[in-house]
This record gives C-alpha cells, structure tokens and sequence, in this order.
C-alpha cells in the first residue's frame, strides 16, 4: 500500500498500532520502514506522539515505546463497558479457583477481543492481554463465540480462511462446522493447542438478552496442568462462572 | 543517508515542528474521560476551539484505525486503545510486579495507595487502588499531576539528576494547595532531605486537607523508577498515624524494589 495516501494523522496512529506484546520497543529505521514512510517524516510523528505524551523514548536503547499516560485512556474505555465492571469480581474469583489466567472476551471485526484478562496465582506466559485480538477457530474463547452465531457470519469466517498455527489448528471447514455443533449442543469449548503449543483453554457462553451470545469467558493454561484429570472440573468452575454473569447482566 | 542529515539537523528536544493535525487528533482523544466518556461532534470542535469540519476530517482517521467508535450520534474511545493498554501493562514491568503490594498496603492501611512513574516533566499514575471507603480525589489512574506538588512526585524528582530537577523547576512552581512549594530554594532543599530519609510526606500541598507519603522504589540498576503513596484526608491520616503509615509505605516500596531485583545494602534497608 502507498503510505503517502495517508494523512499525517493515520500515520501516527498507525504507529501506535505497531506496538504489540511482541514488540513493546522500536526504533525509528524500525518505525519508518513498517509505516513504509520517510525517517524525517517518522521522527516528526514520533516527536508530536511525544509531545502529546503517548510515546516516551528510551534514552539508552534508542527506542521508543508507549506511554503509561495512555493507560488513562484504556481506562476509560473499559470503565464504559457493562461487561467489564460487572464482571471483573466473578473474573477475579474463577482465576483464583481455577489457579489459571481467566479472560472476558467479545466478538470483533471476525475475532476474539480480550476486554479483560486476569492472572491467577501461577501466571504463564500467554501472549493475552486486554485488547489483544485472536482468531475465531482456534481457541476455546473464538470457537464459542462462533459456535452461536448466526449461520451466515459463521460462513463468512470460513470463507475468510481458517490459517494452521499448529499441527492441531482445525483448518477444514466441515471439521469445524461439527465442532461448533458440538460447543452449542454442550455449551462450552475446549481447545488443547490450536492456536499456541503446550496451551490448553476452556470456554463458555455468556448470554445477553434473549440468549444472543457475544461475550465468552474462559481460562487458558499450560497442558500439565489443564489435562484430561483437572478439565471436568474446570469445565464447571467455566460454566459457573460465565451463568454468574449472565445473570448478572440480565438483571 | 539523507534522512538521518534532516535529523541532526533539527535540535531533537526544542524546535522540532509538531504536526498540528495529529496534535489535535491525540487531543480530541485526551477529552475523554471517566466522567465524560461520550462525546459529540460540536462539542469538540467547541473544547478544543477548531473548525467543525476539522474535527469531522480527523474523527474519520481516528475511526477507521479504531482509536473512536460511533455512540448514536456521538463518539466514545476505540477498543485500538484497550490493545496498546494492554501493552503497556505487559510490558510495563513495575505495573505486573506492584499491584498485590499495592493491594495489601491499601487493605492494611484503609486508605488509597498508588503507583507513580516519571514520565517527561509529569508523574503518570500506573495503579491507582481505592481504599473500602474512598475520599473522591482528582486523580484517575494515568491521569497527570504536578510533580512537585505531590508526595510520589517529590519522591521521584528527588533521585533525578540535578540538571533534570533544574529543568523541571525552570517551568515554573505551580501552587495548588495552600502548602504548595513555590520557592525554588526550599524546593531544593526538601529534595535532598527527601533523598537522604528516603520518603516523602505532603500537606496540603496539591488540595487542601490533603495528606500523601510517598516512597521510592529501585531496580535491579538501584536506580529510583517509581514510587508507592498513600493519599487521605487530614482528619483520616491524622499527624499521628503519619510516622507509622511511611513506615508501611517504605516495607512496601521495598518489596517492590526487592521484586523488581534491587538488592538492598544497609543504607536502604530500615533499621
């Protein structure tokens, strides 16, 4: 694409977009060759992104990353959400139990957004975090979400492409097909390393007004510990939880 | 390389041109608020003193990358902002390794504590945890505060180096409270006194009636990188209790540091 389309604008929050999780830091050659833009023009986004303080630089590692001032504004977004607030303590409670990261997540734009992840007690490194987006098929959060859509959104997802990301991602459109059958006839999805080796996640359904499902919650853990042993239990402990708030909601 | 020429040229901190347009689309998404988190057209043209029609143009760019949503007619903040929160709480070391301290300070204590960092000439706000019963204070988490008015602020600007601590205090001394420290002088003074105790306590400084103790907290480098406070009012924090609760704050600050691999030697470990 030819950046120069761009306004100076969309550039700059287009730059803010490069930082993920995996990335928290770049450099400027870094950030002018992603934004596919000049390193003068880089820079005077950069210093305007500074001088508004949603970008800080790192003297010692030439580097830039976000800033904490842009926390406010995460806040404020998730403080408007229902889901969020009247979810949090229920969040809290299941990652306690359960002893594994619980998440809160949506559909969006054919994906799972995480509104709200929780670390438990023994924490692993899962790539989640609030406002993280993953696919639908393959995690236990994507597939519940898919699983009571409407058969035409679950069509165009197929048809957007199911991408392998390991030796377990279900990618045959059938396969999945039978598969969300399965999660809308039991009512919650586990997903053992479809997205990420070694991680297992468990999912269930949580329904807003007449039984519409576009929130999940679920709790995502390494494979010694969510094995075929300790997944009835935490199945239910899912379910329960994911009820909890529905009521919640619905009230 | 030709672009690199352009860079050296231009002094990198004063005169850079900022570009107005994307100045004003970061500030439309600094209107946002807790208190306010829906917006409308005119009213933003109206906050920020700009055409209509120029709102309207960057409202465009902020929607299509996410940074607003459509409300009805009016616009709230976009979930791209959730996402490079997240970020920021990933990575941000100090974020993932203070909450439960922080927790367990606010529980002990009964009143509410936060997590300070520097960041340019302002301290942002990284945990904010509200006591059971809360006095309504200004600050909501990542929002920014005067540096010298504060107790986590003074804390933080006390181990900066002295050109920093100059610059800051060349911007001028803003008075909040009736105790703000307006006087460069004594501001100086009360940094090394803060350096050397290794807390900071504030009366009345940022409002009136309002008392906060602060502490520092190090990394594995010992360098000072944020500080851990607690604020209340004078009735609820009576002088009394001050001596006792810095003492809570500074085991606290030091957990963190401890966490964050500062190894303590006798001249910051308390008695």
């Amino acid at each position: 694409m030819n950046s120069y389309q761009y306004s100076s604008l969309r550039n700059a929050l287009r730059l803010l977009n490069l930082f993920s999780i995996e990335e928290p830091e770049l450099q400027l050659e870094e950030i002018a060759k992603r934004l596919e833009i000049g390193q003068s023009t880089a820079f005077r986004l950069v210093h305007t992104l500074m001088g508004e303080g949603f970008i800080v630089r790192d003297l010692s590692a030439k580097s830039y990353r976000l800033a904490a001032a842009v926390l406010a504004l995460g806040h404020t977004l998730i403080n408007k959400e229902d889901l969020y607030y009247l979810s949090i303590d229920i969040i809290e409670k299941l990652a306690e139990m359960a002893g594994e990261t619980a998440h809160i997540a949506i559909l969006q734009d054919y994906q799972a957004l995480y509104l709200l992840k929780m670390d438990s007690a023994n924490p692993v490194n899962l790539l989640s975090h609030a406002g993280r987006k993953n696919p639908l098929h393959c995690t236990s959060t994507g597939q519940v979400l898919l699983a009571y859509q409407e058969h035409a959104i679950i069509e165009q997802v197929m048809e957007r492409g199911l991408p392998s990301y390991t030796a377990k991602t279900v990618t045959d459109p059938s396969k999945l097909k039978n598969l969300l059958d399965t999660i809308r006839s039991k009512g919650f999805a586990v997903s053992r390393e479809e997205l990420h080796e070694g991680i297992v996640s468990i999912a269930a359904p949580i329904r807003i007004g007449k039984g519409k499902v576009n929130a999940s919650i679920s709790i995502a853990g390494p494979a010694s510990r969510i094995n075929e042993r300790t997944i009835p239990r935490l199945i239910k402990q899912v379910q329960q939880a994911a009820d909890e708030v529905t009521k919640k909601l619905q009230r | 390389m030709k672009s690199f020429e352009v860079i050296t040229i231009i002094p990198a901190n004063k005169k850079t041109s900022v570009l107005q347009s994307v100045q004003n689309g970061l500030r439309i998404l600094q209107l946002f608020t807790i208190e306010k988190p829906v917006w409308g057209l005119t009213e933003i043209a109206h906050a920020l003193q700009i055409h209509k029609s120029t709102v309207s143009r960057l409202i465009t760019d902020l929607l299509v990358e996410g940074f607003l949503q459509k409300e009805g007619h009016k616009y709230s903040l976009g979930f791209s902002l959730l996402s490079i929160s997240g970020v920021i709480t990933s990575h941000l070391e100090i974020h993932r390794e203070s909450k439960d301290i922080l927790k367990k300070l606010v529980s002990d204590l009964g009143e509410s504590g936060h997590i300070a960092i520097l960041e340019g000439k302002e301290i942002t706000y990284v945990h904010k945890i509200e006591c059971a019963n809360p006095v309504p204070l200004l600050s909501s988490i990542g929002k920014k505060n005067p540096v010298t008015c504060t107790s986590a602020g003074k804390v933080l600007l006390a181990f900066q180096p002295t050109n920093r601590i100059d610059s800051i205090i060349a911007e001028g001394l803003p008075r909040l409270g009736p105790n703000s420290i307006t006087d460069p002088e004594q501001l100086k003074w009360q940094l090394s006194q803060i350096t050397q105790q290794g807390y900071s306590i504030c009366i009345d400084e940022m409002h009136e009636n309002v008392v906060s103790m602060a502490a520092p907290v190090r990394d594995y480098t010992s360098e000072v990188i944020a500080a851990v406070s607690v604020v209340g009012t004078r009735e609820r924090i009576h002088h009394t209790k001050i001596n006792s609760y810095t003492e809570r704050i500074i085991l606290a600050a030091n957990e963190v540091s401890m966490r964050l691999g500062f190894i303590p030697d006798k001249e910051w470990t308390i008695h």
